[in-house]
């Protein structure tokens, strides 16, 4: 069975091989007959790599442990579940996976190629081939996931227990899918630099896929954050580890050209930087990779890869080569790139998007730079100099503020121009009501300088956004004579693109909170009880009740019981646990959480007891569960702004 | 979409322009001041030994393998020591914080902190890599809460 999956990626390889060179051929002679070969190539292909797929699948259900990638993430014992996760549980499965997700994406895009602008398609085909046939490469050289033992061991090693989570089943597929998507516009780019016609058509179908791969890699990352809190049982969501920031630059970088996308679809402004952004974003997504997987950087948290492996040479030269081109092909076409339109003045809403994106690539680059640090000071002093997080957070503090102002100006601001006046006299009211909730949060005993004004710059944002909302809805249903509530519902069918995206940004603003509130008011103890004894943190009191051993197959679980009072009154009890693996002869920490608007109470059992004392690590982290809120509201803007039929809605402001 | 092609004054593109740049400069500005103070070199235990008494103060990062047979954990204390090997070289490590999950003998550990005088390592962050077979799955860390982020 394992052969035939391997025939599959090698057939997949030499589809995509031959998908390359029919296309090319027939966009440079102009054979139609040979584009459509080279489709036709590059669909096998892509049947191929579902196959594989299949086939690895079929391999791990039926336990087949002679087969090494099965043995090494399986168990005969292991829930079926996980036994699907296990497709992506390892290194040669989850580019098993991501192959899969980007034929897929090939596939979609076939079906919707009448779309596109003339003469754009051959070379897009050529391109998406070429990414085709290093994915199918990879898998036949370095990422074979169809090597087999001499002999068939009797039990697999099992998967690593940390990630028998959702949120680890669902992290890499959606990742890995906003990486796919991102080959659309990166193609659809690279094909315009070629041809040499910068599109003005199609720019729509183009902002769809890279919404769709911006939603997608953002929601892995938010998800990412998520499984890291509820099960690593570190007590956070975010590190800062080089393998967790790499799949944030991709998404800062692909956040900024979202926006210009969008001021591009009316005025013919920042076409360079778009080309460029479009390119930096995908090899982005593969420089992540290098840095997850290729063990050229060191990462604290993951540990992925100990030594520079194969596969950092394979993505090394993709990027390289890649990147080459399209600084060749930017340059080549530098005329072509020429803005049609000038912006004309310093106070207009082109001018903040260029000041947004600005910030959002000096975010992208600060992140890079963190990750390489150790390697550029390698080169230049000998020796390897690490970053740590209060970098990240010392750039990332301003930045991000920055970044939330220009979110509250920007719905304020005309395109082209617009007049001083005029903005401060809309800005009155949000900057009053920022001032009277400052005022409010210091009334109620917030001191903290930081929090105090990056809270009250979300209020202004948020009122901004609002009071825009307000307005609009106010002035329809005044000139129509409508109800208010008619005139949001028509409003809202009238223009869906843009109030899907007022919701993403007020989504923005609640993670961004989340985030503040968890960062500056995160407090902690590590506390060693006695059964009876209590400990309290802020106003939450924990007392230890005892200690339950459950032998299960392949673990033993200790479960402890404490009883949470909120001040004097009995809110629940908490079970954290510590678990024996024997597969791994190693404890591993379940954390317990509860959950509230206002505060998560988080407790870690450190050490199960011991002499008659067990020890527990305690958080009180206030405002997480808007990271959560925040995440599922820019799901659900995103898909607003993309359900088909918010497109043929005009686009006005 | 068909706004007419005009050209702009020179002065004009000028001023937006120096606006781009100021914005350019600043925000680089503000990445390469935000190193100051936030490195941590990474020594081997020799390179250690061998900067003897100017590094007792700075903050570094050092990396090997767990001995098994020097830890000693006090649960009740939180209070965790070690060897650490590297080579020939071996550095008694004491961290005070939680026992990491996957912490054992062999286990490859990262860890940060300050050089004694008395020639122990005290470390503030421990950091544990997965042995290559669980390649693809994250390893546990243990964080000492930095005295900033605590009340």
């Amino acid at each position: 069975m394992a052969y035939i999956g391997y025939l599959a990626l090698l057939l997949a390889l030499f589809a995509s091989m031959y998908c390359t060179m029919a296309s090319t051929w027939g966009a440079y002679t102009g054979r139609q007959k040979w584009v459509e070969r080279g489709k036709n190539a590059l669909l096998v292909g892509s049947t191929a790599i579902f196959l594989a797929t299949a086939i690895l699948l079929h391999l791990l259900l039926s336990r087949d442990f002679q087969v090494q990638y099965v043995y090494a993430h399986t168990s005969s014992y292991q829930p079926t579940w996980y036994v699907f996760s296990a497709l992506w549980a390892g290194q040669e499965g989850s580019f098993l996976l991501w192959a899969l997700l980007y034929s897929a994406v090939v596939a979609i895009v076939v079906r919707q190629r009448r779309h596109l602008p003339n003469g754009i398609w051959p070379h897009m085909l050529t391109i998406f081939a070429v990414i085709h046939f290093f994915f199918a490469l990879l898998l036949v050289t370095v990422q074979n996931p169809f090597l087999l033992y001499p002999v068939q061991p009797i039990e697999g090693a099992g998967i690593l227990p940390a990630l028998e989570n959702p949120g680890m089943v669902i992290h890499p597929p959606v990742l890995f899918l906003g990486y796919a998507v991102y080959s659309v516009p990166f193609a659809f780019t690279m094909a315009s630099l070629i041809t040499g016609q910068v599109q003005t058509t199609g720019l729509s179908w183009l902002r769809r896929w890279s919404l769709m791969a911006w939603l997608f890699l953002g929601l892995g990352i938010l998800i990412g954050a998520w499984w890291a809190y509820v099960e690593l049982g570190w007590g956070g969501y975010w590190a800062w580890d080089p393998v967790e920031s790499a799949s944030l630059i991709p998404w800062l970088t692909g956040t900024a050209y979202l926006h210009l996308l969008l001021a591009q679809e009316r005025q013919a402004i920042f076409k360079r930087w778009a080309a460029t952004l479009a390119i930096a974003t995908f090899l982005l997504c593969f420089f992540g990779t290098l840095v997850t997987r290729g063990g050229i950087i060191v990462s604290d948290l993951h540990g992925f890869a100990q030594s520079t492996q194969p596969i950092a040479y394979y993505l090394m030269g993709f990027i390289l080569v890649f990147a080459a081109l399209s600084v060749a092909l930017l340059y080549l076409r530098r005329d072509l790139l020429r803005d049609e339109q000038e912006i004309e003045q310093l106070l207009s809403r082109e001018s903040s998007l260029l000041i947004t994106n600005l910030l959002f690539v000096g975010l992208g680059i600060a992140v890079l730079l963190g990750i390489v640090f150790p390697h550029i000071s390698q080169m230049v002093w000998g020796m390897r100099i690490y970053l740590d997080s209060s970098f990240y957070n010392r750039v990332f503090t301003p930045l991000a503020c920055g970044l939330i102002i220009l979110l509250g100006i920007c719905p304020l601001l005309g395109w082209r121009k617009s007049s001083p006046q005029k903005l401060l006299q809309r800005l009155r009211t949000p900057l009053a009501s920022t001032f009277a909730l400052g005022v409010l949060l210091f009334a109620l005993g917030v001191r903290h300088l930081y929090a105090l004004f990056s809270f009250a710059l979300i209020a202004f944002a948020a009122s901004t956004i609002l009071g825009e909302l307000a307005h609009a809805f106010a002035t329809r249903s005044r000139l129509h004579a409508e109800s208010l509530f008619t005139a949001i519902a028509s409003l809202y069918r009238s223009n869906r693109r843009r109030y899907g995206a007022r919701l993403v940004h007020l989504a923005i603003l609640l993670i961004a909170m989340g985030v503040i509130g968890s960062s500056l008011y995160k407090t902690e103890t590590s506390v060693s009880l006695a059964r009876g004894e209590t400990a309290t943190i802020q106003n939450y009191i924990l007392r230890y009740e005892g200690i339950e051993i459950i032998p299960e197959t392949g673990r033993q679980r200790h479960i402890a019981t404490l009883a949470v009072y909120r001040g004097s009154s009995y809110v629940g009890v908490l079970k954290p646990e510590k678990n024996w693996y024997w597969n791994i002869a190693n404890y591993l920490t379940e954390v317990a959480i509860r959950t509230t608007l206002v505060d998560d109470l988080y407790v870690a059992l450190d050490w199960p007891e011991e002499n008659g004392r067990a020890t527990f690590r305690i958080y009180v982290y206030p405002l997480v569960i808007w990271l959560w809120i925040g995440g599922g509201l820019l799901l659900l803007g995103t898909l607003i702004a993309l359900w088909p039929g918010a497109d043929q809605t005009k686009w006005t402001i | 979409m068909s706004i007419e092609k005009q050209r702009i004054p020179e002065s004009k593109r000028w001023h937006l322009l120096t606006g781009g740049a100021i914005v350019a400069l600043v925000i680089a500005y503000l990445i390469l001041s935000s190193l100051q103070g936030t490195t941590i070199y990474a020594l081997t235990i020799s390179e250690l030994r061998a900067r003897g008494p100017a590094i007792y103060m700075q903050p570094v990062r050092v990396s090997g393998t767990v001995d098994g047979n020097s830890i000693f954990w006090d649960a009740s204390a939180l209070t965790l020591r070690f060897n650490l090997v590297d080579g020939e070289e071996v550095l008694p490590v004491i961290y005070r914080g939680t026992r990491p999950d996957m912490f054992r003998d062999g286990a490859q550990a990262l860890i940060e902190g300050k050089y004694q005088r008395s020639g122990v390592f005290e470390a503030t962050k421990l950091l544990l890599k997965c042995p290559s077979k669980y390649e693809a799955a994250a390893t546990m860390t243990a964080e000492h809460p930095e005295p900033a982020s605590r009340k």
